[in-house]
């Protein structure tokens, strides 16, 4: 037991610098570009005929700290972790108001497009499932291969492509405007995206679960087909559901940044566009860093999640060295 | 089957340019969003087979320019991240030493925010920087996001080979490293690399497409996939000039040949 216990802390341990070293690596990568940058923030004051250069380079030095990148990252870390994300260059704001004001949406958006797409993709997924375990063998293959196709040709197409074909399909009310528009658009749209990997990863594992001995003998018991999935299938199936689960939210966070865009809602991923377009690196480096820091959480959450159903991986999940075998 | 049809799609990307029968960037300002036409015999230099897009350029010429463009960056991306996957795959198999190493850089690398990071090298970039430098940073980004999860599935299996039996023989009969590699690890892991290549390829299009769409890919007027589907962000256009759906016809056959019969 102290062997495991030892291992666990090890990896929490590993686990806690390899973090650490990806948010701060991505946002030096953010620093080290904004450096090497030809121009900045303030390029486009210096064509203003009112404003005198000196002034433009008074606010330069007022805005841009230091000159190394070393310097300026070495700043921003130490303000950021003291709470200050810094002050954003083209909306004059503090750049943590900024994102709690766009991150509610954000948030919103992913929620509700996560839950419709597991909610749906596994329905469709127990749907043959269940057709199966009432032995009706057919039909279960049949939707099963009609489900498949479709999947398989949403799944082709590119999220862009798709929400170009949702703002021209819905109805007038749902469409964007300025003031923010519907969310059943972009949900929709989300939630559609990942409707065929959250169908095949769960019925990949449905089918694997289903295959195996215990499944086998509740039937023998003569259990009831949908207490055979609910209680016995699925919560098996989770241990491989979970870690895509988490991936879905990952993934989620890099189509927001298309989907926003494309649909005009006003969350993170389209202040992340207009803080490029305008050079604002504040907001950019902020939003690297959330963005990383949501990563690592659910991919801990997955590994926390994992562990606490599946006790195997908790004593297995260090792989045992060649001596140890060998002894 | 399968192979052939990708061997066709590759022709017809080096191929297609030259078929195009005007140039991609021709605007023919006579004729700003015209309707496809196939009527006998109007003068050949304004002929329109597939209608013209918001310039009045020829969207038959920009559709294959834009198959070859396209399907080119989609292979540049994906091609460096499946040789990285492959060799840190079969480095950290055969040096089990190198492995924690290979796992910790890949951790890193999937944790990287990759699109907020493209977005802030699209900010970097001077706005009118060239088209070689942004495929420069899709190439690398990508590459960096994506090679990962192929590594250690590669990994994985090569380590399961090298746990079978003919590979126990090979070594007694005293095959080094590099004859195990050639000989027999190889030819087995060959099918499992041919699938990522495929599927990396689809991501890479796809991502290409959708990174378009919101004017962070290749510059205009280069015609990719990606761009000339970018006018439809137009609630009129998109309603009204279906022509410009013209990409698609090229894209989902290329991105369903890529992920047909790949189990997820």
């Amino acid at each position: 037991m102290g062997g495991a216990g030892q291992g666990a802390w090890n990896r929490g341990w590993r686990r806690g610098v390899l973090a650490l070293a990806s948010v701060l690596g991505s946002v030096l990568v953010c620093f080290a570009l904004a450096q090497f940058a030809p121009g900045d923030a303030f390029t486009a004051l210096e064509l203003d005929p009112a404003l005198a250069p000196a002034a433009v380079a008074r606010l330069r030095a007022e805005y841009v700290p230091g000159s190394g990148v070393v310097h300026r990252f070495a700043a921003w870390a130490w303000a950021a972790v003291h709470g200050d994300l810094g002050y954003s260059l083209q909306s004059h704001r503090p750049v943590l108001s900024l994102l709690r004001d766009r991150a509610g949406a954000s948030a919103e958006l992913m929620v509700l497009g996560l839950v419709l797409a597991w909610g749906c993709g596994g329905l469709l997924a127990l749907a043959p499932a269940w057709l199966g375990e009432r032995s009706h063998a057919r039909f279960e293959r049949i939707l099963e291969t009609g489900l498949h196709a479709l999947g398989s040709i949403v799944a082709a197409l590119p999220l862009g492509v798709l929400a170009i074909a949702a703002l021209v399909a819905a109805p007038a009310q749902w469409l964007p405007s300025p003031d923010g528009g519907s969310i059943a658009l972009p949900a929709l749209v989300l939630g559609l995206a990942f409707l065929p990997t959250v169908y095949f990863q769960t019925s990949h594992a449905l089918s694997s679960v289903r295959a195996k001995g215990f499944m086998m003998q509740g039937r023998a018991h003569g259990l009831a087909p949908w207490r055979l999935l609910l209680v016995h299938a699925l919560p098996n199936a989770a241990d491989v559901l979970v870690p895509v689960a988490s991936l879905s939210v990952s993934q989620a966070l890099v189509e927001l940044v298309v989907l926003e865009t494309l649909l005009g809602w006003p969350g993170l991923g389209q202040l992340s566009i207009t803080a490029a377009q305008n050079r604002d690196l504040p907001v950019l480096a902020a939003l690297v860093l959330l963005t990383s820091l949501v990563v690592i959480g659910c991919n801990w959450g997955s590994e926390w999640v994992q562990m606490r159903c599946n006790p195997q991986l908790r004593t297995a999940a260090a792989p045992p060295r060649r001596a140890e075998v060998e002894a | 089957m399968r192979r052939r049809l990708v061997v066709l799609w590759l022709l017809a990307a080096l191929a297609a340019p030259l078929l195009a029968p005007q140039s991609y960037r021709a605007q023919d300002r006579a004729a700003v969003l015209a309707a496809p036409h196939w009527g006998a015999a109007p003068p050949a230099a304004t002929t329109h087979r597939l209608g013209t897009d918001e310039f009045g350029r020829d969207v038959w010429s920009r559709l294959l320019v834009a198959t070859s463009l396209s399907s080119m960056l989609g292979l540049a991306m994906a091609l460096p991240a499946l040789a990285l996957a492959v060799l840190v795959g079969l480095g950290a198999a055969l040096a089990p030493r190198f492995s924690p190493l290979a796992r910790c850089g890949g951790e890193i690398c999937r944790s990287l925010p990759w699109i907020f990071v493209l977005v802030a090298v699209r900010a970097a970039l001077p706005l009118n920087a060239s088209a070689g430098a942004i495929a420069a940073a899709l190439v690398i980004l990508f590459t960096t996001a994506a090679w990962p999860l192929a590594a250690w599935t590669i990994e994985a299996a090569a380590r399961d080979l090298l746990q079978r039996e003919f590979i126990e023989a090979a070594v007694l009969l005293g095959a080094g490293r590099w004859h195990l590699l050639r000989r027999h690890l190889w030819p087995n892991l060959r099918p499992l690399v041919a699938t990522y290549f495929a599927l990396l390829v689809a991501a890479a299009i796809s991502a290409e497409v959708s990174l378009e769409l919101v004017g962070l890919g290749l510059p205009q007027p280069l015609p990719t996939w990606g761009n000339m589907l970018a006018p439809l962000k137009d609630y009129t256009v998109a309603t009204r000039c279906w022509w410009l759906y013209a990409p698609l016809l090229a894209l989902v056959p290329v991105l369903m040949l890529l992920s047909w019969n790949v189990d997820t």
